[in-house]
């Protein structure tokens, strides 16, 4: 195995983009935890400036880390669907076979990658947390640990399920631009119209609607908004189910295609 | 005879095209073993199989490396260039030959020596994507040579390789074969392939059309292309001849394969005795051009 993500290691640290990519990740999480502190909301006592909830609320911080980390999914996506890309348009994987990886080894190294990058952008999203919960003053007592460790690993889980979806288009069209677009499209166009017009239970556990149901708005739903998503325990069953027929299909994909 | 490779009724069907038909080969131990086919012959399917990166649909095949040995096991100790060099273009040479040393398990002191040996040290850390057609060959020749293989898999060896290029790997072939390696070549390059082959199998559309050892007196035919303005009656008169094994209507001439060494005169004053005025007559090569034009119909 450390083989394997020894090869991995050296295509993609060999790539500016990776660094570039990886960069934004870093810089825009903290930036928009930032921006996002700033807004105001409107509560029963009047405007109140998010920041200012912030003061102290250790799980709050991690909510909102989370959360506005969430938009930055599509960095990683990009950075698992260009390495991928490359591998199957220059033949590096069919390559890789004829000089003595085995198809589960091939699997195994995309599914390494896959969760290293997830690994990789919740600590990044913990350490913004971590920054912020510094700097709007840390509180020691009453942090609870373990639902720290339940963000963290309800996002890990999200980026998970966004790149186990990416890895799986990309197995199939084989192309950086075409697997964004329509991942792109499924998840900002398509899942929305069909939940639109069909709001059902079925509809809620659509691939990127299960996904995206992981992580609430924490101000929204301290507003009483929650109703919008599905229980917490429910999306993490469906994530789970959806992350398995993603890498089951892969797997299948790389086991029984020619190369 | 011991065979390294044994290859046993191997079919593969692309939709409705039949790439490999029923093919069934022997590749002798420390031989230079070369498959030899025009374009679309199966020639690349047939090693994309045994190197496990295309499904046969039917048939099999055993290499006879190691005991025991899984199929990927076997590939490490296979060194292949299949069709063109697979290399990342962003990574340089080195970088890219150290993960085919990952995959082989070999040091990661042999990449100095193979870039040598192809010379290509002096541009270890240029991108690939630098690289002419040429230097990309010799890059993929260096990693069929880092962990020193048992065998040795290439396909069109010589490709975008300029003229000292080529005899340098018709060298290393020959260099190799001395050491015991056994070696087997795809190509469509006739002249490549009998200056470096002890056996040749022929392919067209995908079915073994000859086995041709190179010289060996099982191949002593002669060849001879034969033309006249009646050539109805030239047709007549080969068909009856004896020793005529096989005669290809070209157009303007037959080539013609017959079994004894025949001189042209004798054949001159045949002609000139059934009262046929030949306007073309050669006798040709007695090689493997001849057996190759013979078996495919010409195709190149």
């Amino acid at each position: 195995m450390i083989k394997l993500l020894k090869i991995e290691w050296i295509k993609i640290s060999r790539r500016s983009s990776f660094w570039i990519l990886l960069g934004l990740f870093a810089i825009a999480t903290p930036i928009a935890v930032f921006v996002f502190s700033n807004f105001t909301v409107e509560t029963e006592q009047g405007e109140l400036q998010i920041s200012n909830l912030l003061a102290y609320e250790t799980e709050l911080i991690w909510q909102i880390s989370a959360f506005v980390s969430s938009y930055l999914v599509w960095l990683p996506v990009v950075i698992l669907v260009s390495v991928l890309s490359n591998d199957l348009n220059f033949n590096i994987v069919r390559q890789h076979v004829i000089e003595g990886l085995n198809r589960t080894e091939i699997i195994t190294s995309k599914l390494l990658l896959v969760l290293t990058i997830s690994a990789v952008a919740t600590i990044l999203m913990a350490l913004t947390a971590i920054y912020f919960v510094h700097d709007f003053g840390f509180l020691g007592e009453g942090i609870k640990t373990g639902k720290l460790f339940a963000i963290a690993g309800t996002f890990f889980l999200y980026v998970l399920g966004y790149l186990s979806f990416a890895l799986l288009l990309t197995l199939f069209l084989k192309s950086t631009g075409f697997t964004l677009i329509l991942m792109l499209l499924w998840a900002w166009i398509a899942e929305p119209v069909i939940r639109f017009f069909d709001r059902s239970d079925v509809t809620d556990f659509l691939i990127t609607n299960t996904f995206n149901d992981l992580i609430h708005n924490p101000i929204l739903e301290a507003a009483g908004f929650s109703e919008f998503h599905m229980d917490t325990q429910y999306a993490v069953i469906g994530s789970l189910i959806w992350v398995s027929i993603c890498l089951g299909l892969s797997y299948y994909k790389i086991m029984k295609s020619d190369l | 005879m011991k065979y390294l490779l044994e290859i046993r009724n191997l079919t593969k069907r692309y939709g409705n095209l039949l790439a490999v038909d029923n093919l069934t080969l022997n590749v002798p131990e420390k031989s230079v073993f070369g498959i030899l086919g025009p374009n679309g012959s199966g020639k690349t399917t047939t090693l994309s199989i045994i190197l496990g990166a295309v499904f046969q649909d039917s048939g099999d095949f055993s290499w006879n490396i190691g005991d025991g040995l899984k199929d990927n096991e076997i590939r490490k100790k296979i060194g292949s260039l299949l069709e063109k060099p697979n290399f990342l273009p962003y990574l340089s040479a080195v970088s890219n030959l150290k993960m085919v040393a990952k995959i082989k398990d070999a040091p990661e002191d042999a990449i100095e020596d193979a870039l040598k040996a192809v010379g290509l040290y002096e541009r270890r850390n240029s991108p690939f994507k630098t690289f002419s057609l040429g230097m990309k060959q010799r890059l993929a020749i260096a990693s069929v040579l880092l962990s020193e293989p048992e065998v040795l898999v290439l396909d069109e060896p010589a490709n975008g390789l300029d003229p000292q290029g080529i005899v340098e790997i018709r060298e290393l072939i020959k260099k190799l074969s001395l050491e015991g390696k056994t070696i087997i070549i795809a190509s469509h390059i006739l002249d490549e392939v009998e200056k470096v082959c002890t056996d040749v199998a022929i392919l067209k559309q995908g079915v073994l059309k000859e086995i041709y050892e190179i010289g060996s007196n099982k191949n002593d035919y002669s060849y001879f292309e034969i033309g006249s303005d009646d050539m109805d009656t030239l047709e007549s008169f080969l068909k009856v001849q004896p020793g005529i094994m096989e005669m290809i209507n070209k157009g303007d001439f037959f080539m013609v394969q017959a079994v004894a060494d025949i001189s042209i005169g004798e054949l001159s004053k045949k002609l000139s005795d059934a009262g046929i005025i030949a306007n073309h007559l050669q006798k040709s090569k007695k090689s493997l051009e001849s057996v190759f034009l013979r078996v495919t119909g010409g195709d190149k």
